[in-house]
């Protein structure tokens, strides 16, 4: 391994931790600045006085603040998220962690995979051809971005699922105490996750088309394409030596999007019954869920970060610039 | 030159005009009593995410928008809302729903002065010695025609109070047709009061096809039978578990884990012998000693459930394996009604002997028609049947699966679409027509569980006819109409018919008269202000009217006004509004000469 790319990497991963930390701060003063009463959710108001001022010293909320911020920091270090305040006596990680947490991560990713490949493809393919197809893709694209996804997302759920009988309503699964074998199960897994898949990747490969096709039709007036085309390459080679300015763009949208893997799919995820951490998200600013609200913006701030430190790292493949220059200080 | 001074001519005039003229419409003010406030305008607190209430505030906003009382809604979140209501009480009005039970003690405890704390349940602050009294005197009814004597003068009293109700809304059970043999009960078929339609329906008569799947809109939260307080995880445990005594489809208190009890000691002691053939779904049987640990545990914590029996209990204590014996601190026919009403199971003994009172009880374990099978969080819960339930041939239903669908149209598609069979709570009321064309659905209509009302701060507004008079301003059939789509019943005084029978006031009731509204307000010592459209204080009339006023426009300042309808009042400009007037003469005259001077 260069000696740079080494340099390069540990500098990266220090920021990142930087970052990191910067992040937990801004997320323990936020959720103190909140108005509102999180007990609100938690007790019936007829309970007395001193069940509240009881459980109010149980979560700690009466001591003064760097003091809960200290009592903070060593709990997430232990990886105790706290508890929530509406799920009574739950812990915050069993909450996130698990069945939610998986099954937003399976959406998501699936979702940003499809509308990746698809967006930059055609991106790739129509910003270098230009024309007619250019446009019509361009413009049915940049309304699908412009749909709310809500409607889109009742949409395709009463056509496709009520009307035709496509997909689903809701839910993740259609077998809750029958016994079937696991390949029946994981079927019909993906069956249900047809729905929220379609409307989420109809809204997310507009921006990647968008971004990878300015791109490439910037990029296929330089010179050094027709020099490549003056030596004779055909398109299509010229196309794959075109793509890593693509890629570029990619994994830039990508990373820049990463917290969308956890959180992106609020709206999805409601109309759509998909038991994850979007739906989680909106239930928990509704009742005022405050650990859980915290456990899953930390854990946002985790994802962004390491997304991308490996988005850096890739750069460092993908962009010449950055080997030649290097980010290492001098 | 001589143009400018035309124009400045002209622009004196033009302002000496305008401030004779304008200030002849407005209306001497005077400071009112304490206890009224001086215009009527008030700020209505509302959650917008509860559309019955929301909407109804809007059209009593209209309506007495009508009358000259103002009313400027405030859409709040709960978070904010909540404390503001409960605790500060920094509101002058708000408008809320509140959910009904069988059992008229906490309507009526909610008018008592005692409660109008932070954190009680009087958030209107009404306080009003003769009614807590009376309150007092209710609790310790030994029968329910006595309870009926005082509550019928409560409800008197305290329609004049700072609580207006408005209407009762209805509920719209929509369900697969394919579905029979359920009970309608106030509240619909399967709310927690009414334990019959679980037990007793069908759809097939192969008991495996006799899957019953409903869409909850959120997950329940706690399956903890002490600390549970929203409806959705009561409605689980109140078929996981079992109360001593139940309510049948009358709303009558009958025996159930209890088969018989004596009242003794001139209604202080009760004494429960309980069915001996009774077991946990753990196999093991239900005796007295899980009586007794569930009422000490539950009312010496005061848990949220338990609390309001513990006014009543003095102590319990075993008699043998199946009597206990409750001894009350005072007689009380509610008491007995709250056994039944406020949903408190008894829980095993052997397994919660050990555990703390606010334990998770991730797999219940209790006596009722339902057996806890699985959960998947945030997704579904699978209840089965209990083979040895007590009451024989029941449930039916093989197989209970609740399923979390949180948007209501999805819902309705899924009961459409056969993937449920119905939700649980109503459906809206823009819906049942599209439900009532499908032959694959029922529709049921019974009253529902909320009673929408609007209230006042009574810290801040304490003159009862001043309520009066609102009261006849609103139109409670335009409200149910406008709001719910006419899928309500209107009420007129704090306890329902629909709910608590003949312990509701018929005689009490308020016409919709407007002009009544005003005539009362105009008793009080309020003036319709035209030009603002709202009432102001100007004090009240004088005893004698007088013989027929001129009063010129600008001259004496005379304040009495008559009390016929309010007229375009022309009065003498007060003294605010003759200051207001001089000092912008002034300004113009300085700002004309500084101009000249360019």
């Amino acid at each position: 391994m260069p000696r740079e790319f080494v340099n390069y990497i540990v500098n990266r991963f220090f920021q990142v931790m930087l970052i990191v930390l910067f992040g937990f701060i801004a997320a323990f003063i936020i959720f103190r600045l909140l108005p509102g009463d999180p007990t609100i959710s938690l007790l019936d108001p007829r309970v007395p006085p001193e069940a509240r001022e009881e459980l109010i010293k149980r979560f700690g909320l009466d001591r003064p603040l760097y003091e809960q911020f200290l009592l903070y920091l060593t709990n997430l270090a232990r990886g105790d998220f706290g508890y929530s305040f509406v799920y009574i006596g739950v812990p915050v990680t069993t909450i996130i962690f698990g069945e939610r947490l998986f099954n937003t991560v399976v959406l998501m990713s699936s979702a940003m995979l499809t509308s990746a490949l698809l967006g930059t493809s055609l991106g790739l393919i129509m910003g270098f051809r230009g024309g007619l197809l250019d446009k019509l893709f361009t413009s049915t694209l940049y309304l699908l971005a412009s749909a709310p996804v809500f409607w889109v997302g009742l949409l395709i759920q009463f056509y496709a699922g009520y009307r035709l009988n496509m997909i689903p309503i809701a839910g993740t699964t259609s077998f809750y105490f029958e016994e079937v074998p696991v390949y029946v199960l994981v079927l019909d897994y993906i069956h249900h996750m047809i729905g929220p898949l379609t409307v989420l990747t109809l809204f997310f490969t507009p921006l990647y088309y968008i971004y990878v096709r300015n791109v490439v039709s910037n990029v296929r007036g330089e010179d050094f394409v027709l020099t490549l085309r003056a030596l004779g390459l055909s398109d299509l080679r010229i196309l794959l030596r075109i793509s890593r300015f693509a890629l570029i763009a990619t994994v830039t949208i990508i990373a820049n999007e990463s917290a969308l893997l956890i959180v992106g799919a609020v709206f999805t995820e409601t109309i759509f019954g998909w038991n994850g951490v979007g739906r989680l998200l909106y239930d928990s600013i509704f009742k005022a869920d405050y650990p859980v609200l915290q456990g899953i913006f930390l854990l946002t701030i985790i994802v962004v970060a390491t997304a991308n430190f490996i988005a850096d790292i890739l750069y460092y493949f993908l962009d010449p610039r950055i080997k030649v220059k290097g980010l290492t200080r001098r | 030159m001589s143009s400018m001074r035309v124009l400045y001519g002209v622009l004196l005039g033009v302002l000496i005009v305008f401030s004779i003229a304008s200030p002849m419409v407005s209306i001497s003010q005077k400071a009112p009593p304490p206890g009224l406030p001086e215009v009527l305008e008030f700020e209505m607190l509302s959650l917008p995410w509860f559309p019955q209430s929301d909407k109804a505030a809007e059209v009593v906003a209209e309506q007495l928008s009508k009358i000259g009382v103002k009313v400027n809604l405030v859409r709040l979140e709960s978070a904010v809302m909540y404390p503001r209501i409960q605790r500060t009480f920094d509101y002058d009005s708000f408008a809320l729903a509140v959910s009904q039970t069988p059992n008229p003690l906490g309507m009526l405890l909610a008018f008592h002065s005692s409660e109008a704390r932070p954190g009680g349940s009087n958030y209107w602050g009404y306080k009003n010695a003769d009614v807590d009294n009376l309150i007092d005197k209710a609790f310790e009814a030994r029968s329910e025609s006595e309870l009926r004597e005082y509550a019928w003068k409560i409800q008197e009293m305290v329609s004049k109070g700072p609580f207006i109700p408005l209407f009762v809304s209805q509920n719209i059970q929509i369900i697969r047709a394919e579905w029979k043999n359920y009970t309608l009960m106030s509240g619909g078929i399967i709310e927690v009061y009414n334990r019959w339609s679980l037990l007793y329906m069908y759809k097939s008569d192969k008991p495996e096809e006799n899957v019953f799947r409903i869409a909850f809109p959120s997950d329940i939260l706690s399956t903890n039978p002490f600390m549970a307080t929203d409806l959705r995880s009561l409605w689980v445990l109140n078929i996981l578990y079992d109360p001593l005594v139940a309510l049948d489809p009358n709303f009558k208190v009958i025996p159930w884990l209890a088969e018989k009890w004596e009242v003794r000691d001139d209604g202080r002691t009760y004494v429960f012998y309980l069915r001996k053939d009774i077991r946990f779904h753990d196999g093991k049987p239900l005796t007295a000693d899980d009586v007794v640990f569930t009422f000490k545990v539950g009312i010496g914590n005061k848990t949220v459930r338990f609390a309001a029996l513990a006014q009543f209990v003095e102590s319990i204590e075993k008699v043998d394996d199946y009597t206990v014996r409750f001894k009350l601190s005072k007689p009380s026919y509610l008491f007995l009604l709250s056994l039944a009403t406020n949903l408190v199971y008894v829980v095993p003994r052997h397994i919660w002997i050990d555990k703390p009172i606010d334990w998770g009880n991730p797999e219940p374990v209790g006596t009722g028609p339902f057996k806890w099978s699985s959960r998947k969080a945030g997704e579904s819960i699978v209840l089965v049947r209990n083979p040895d339930y007590f009451m024989k041939g029941a449930p039916k239903i093989s197989t209970l699966v609740i399923r979390v669908i949180p948007e209501a149209e999805t819902r309705f598609l899924a009961i459409k679409r056969g993937e449920v069979d119905m939700e649980r709570y109503s459906a809206l009321p823009t819906l049942a027509p599209e439900a009532e064309k499908d032959p694959n659905l029922k529709v049921i209509v019974t009253p529902d569980i909320w009673l929408i009302y609007i209230a006042f701060n009574f810290r801040r507004f304490n003159d009862t006819r001043l309520f009066e008079a609102i009261n006849y301003a609103i139109n409670r059939e335009e409200v149910i109409k406008r709001a719910v789509l006419g899928y309500g019943y209107p009420v007129h005084t704090i306890l329902n018919k629909e709910w608590h029978g003949g312990l509701a006031n018929k005689n009490i009731f308020f016409e919709y008269n407007p002009q009544k509204a005003v005539q009362i307000l105009e008793s009080i010592g309020y003036k319709l202000d035209a030009r603002r459209g709202v009432m102001v204080y100007v004090g009240p009339p004088a005893v004698t009217t007088p013989p027929a006023m001129t009063t010129p426009p600008t001259e004496t300042p005379a304040t009495t006004p008559t009390l016929t309808t309010p007229a375009r009042v022309s009065e003498a400009p007060s003294t605010a509004i003759i200051a207001i007037v001089i000092a912008i003469i002034v300004v113009a005259i300085a700002a004309l000469y500084l101009l000249r001077r360019r």
